[in-house]
């Protein structure tokens, strides 16, 4: 629907100390990376995974758009 | 085929659907030479989705873990068994001591739900350590139907599951069965079960901000805007109760 995006999770492990050669290879980003894990749902202190807000931007930094790994 | 080439029948151990499978291992390479569905298993009927095929890929991954390892400043070192054993006996109970079983966290992955040895010490494991840091891919998609099946119905582990086979109206809100194969609803298949459902003359409606693969199958699709299910959901009660 208009004005939202979707980003799937479980993608991107080239944050320190994952020692995953092989999975980095592939597509994706951390959809972790823009969660506050602060955000919880009180009853079940389950982090907020969804209907995160967000603002989306072209990337003009040609080092932001190298590959992490 | 050579005579180290052996056809096992096993289960996906990756979701609850636990799909029936067919691996060809070469014993002699140790590899997996291919992953296929069982058309004999009377629950998934010959269907696995693409976690299952990536079996072989993951048993070849240089990166799956095969001996314990243990951190070393930035540095990984790779241990043996009985050293592994004997370190986590002697750090778990000092840390138990001197920080409290909330320092300790403890995650499960879903495949050890799948093994015998995790269901018979796993429980006792958490149990003697008494931490509340429990974490298991059920973390990101479970523990709130826990919560309210606990206020519910009593306990955590009594869910109220579509009767997938047998009803003829099925409203799916935020969930993407025919991707995620239903997850708690443990029914393999799901594109074949659902499109059943419209087969008896019955009706599938998906609720989501996206237009998912199921709601491609679906008779009906809402676009809800993220983050306001809890009020189309109180609507919904509201038009049951005056109605
Ligand atoms: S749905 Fe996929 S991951 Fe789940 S048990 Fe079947 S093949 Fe395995």
């Amino acid at each position: 629907m208009p004005g939202v995006v979707s980003l799937p999770h479980g993608w991107g492990h080239s944050m320190r100390d994952t020692r995953q050669r092989v999975a980095n290879r592939t597509i994706g980003v951390n959809a972790n990376a823009i969660i506050d894990e602060s955000d919880l749902d009180v009853p079940s202190a389950t982090t907020v995974l969804n209907g995160v807000p967000v603002v989306v931007e072209a990337v003009r930094d040609p080092a932001l758009l190298a590959d992490p790994a | 085929m050579t005579e180290d080439v052996r056809l096992h029948h096993r289960s996906c151990p990756f979701c609850e659907a636990a799909c029936g499978i067919r691996v060809q291992a070469d014993h002699g390479s140790r590899t997996i030479l291919g992953v296929r569905g069982d058309p004999e298993d009377p629950f998934s009927r010959s269907f696995i989705c693409p976690k299952s095929y990536g079996l072989t890929q993951l048993h070849s991954d240089p990166d799956r873990l095969r001996r314990p390892v243990r951190r070393r400043g930035k540095d990984w070192e790779e241990m043996g068994w009985d050293e592994a054993m004997d370190e986590a006996a002697d750090r778990l109970g000092t840390l138990l001591k001197t920080h409290g079983p909330n320092s300790i966290a403890y995650y499960l992955g879903n495949p050890s739900g799948h093994k015998a040895p995790f269901l018979l010490y796993g429980p006792l494991l958490i149990r003697a350590l008494q931490t509340n840091q429990f974490y298991t891919p059920g973390t990101l998609d479970q523990i709130p139907k826990y919560v309210s099946a606990s206020y519910m119905f009593g306990g955590p582990t009594i869910q109220p599951l579509a009767d997938l086979d047998r009803t003829s109206y099925l409203i799916v809100i935020g969930n993407n069965p025919v991707v995620s194969q239903g997850s708690m609803m443990v029914a393999p298949g799901m594109k074949r079960r659902l499109e059943d459902i419209r087969k008896r003359g019955g009706r599938v409606v998906v609720i989501d901000p996206r237009r998912t693969e199921t709601a491609q199958i679906a008779d009906e699709y809402i676009a809800v805007r993220p983050g306001t299910d809890a009020y189309l959901l109180f609507a919904m009660v509201d038009v049951l109760a005056r109605e």
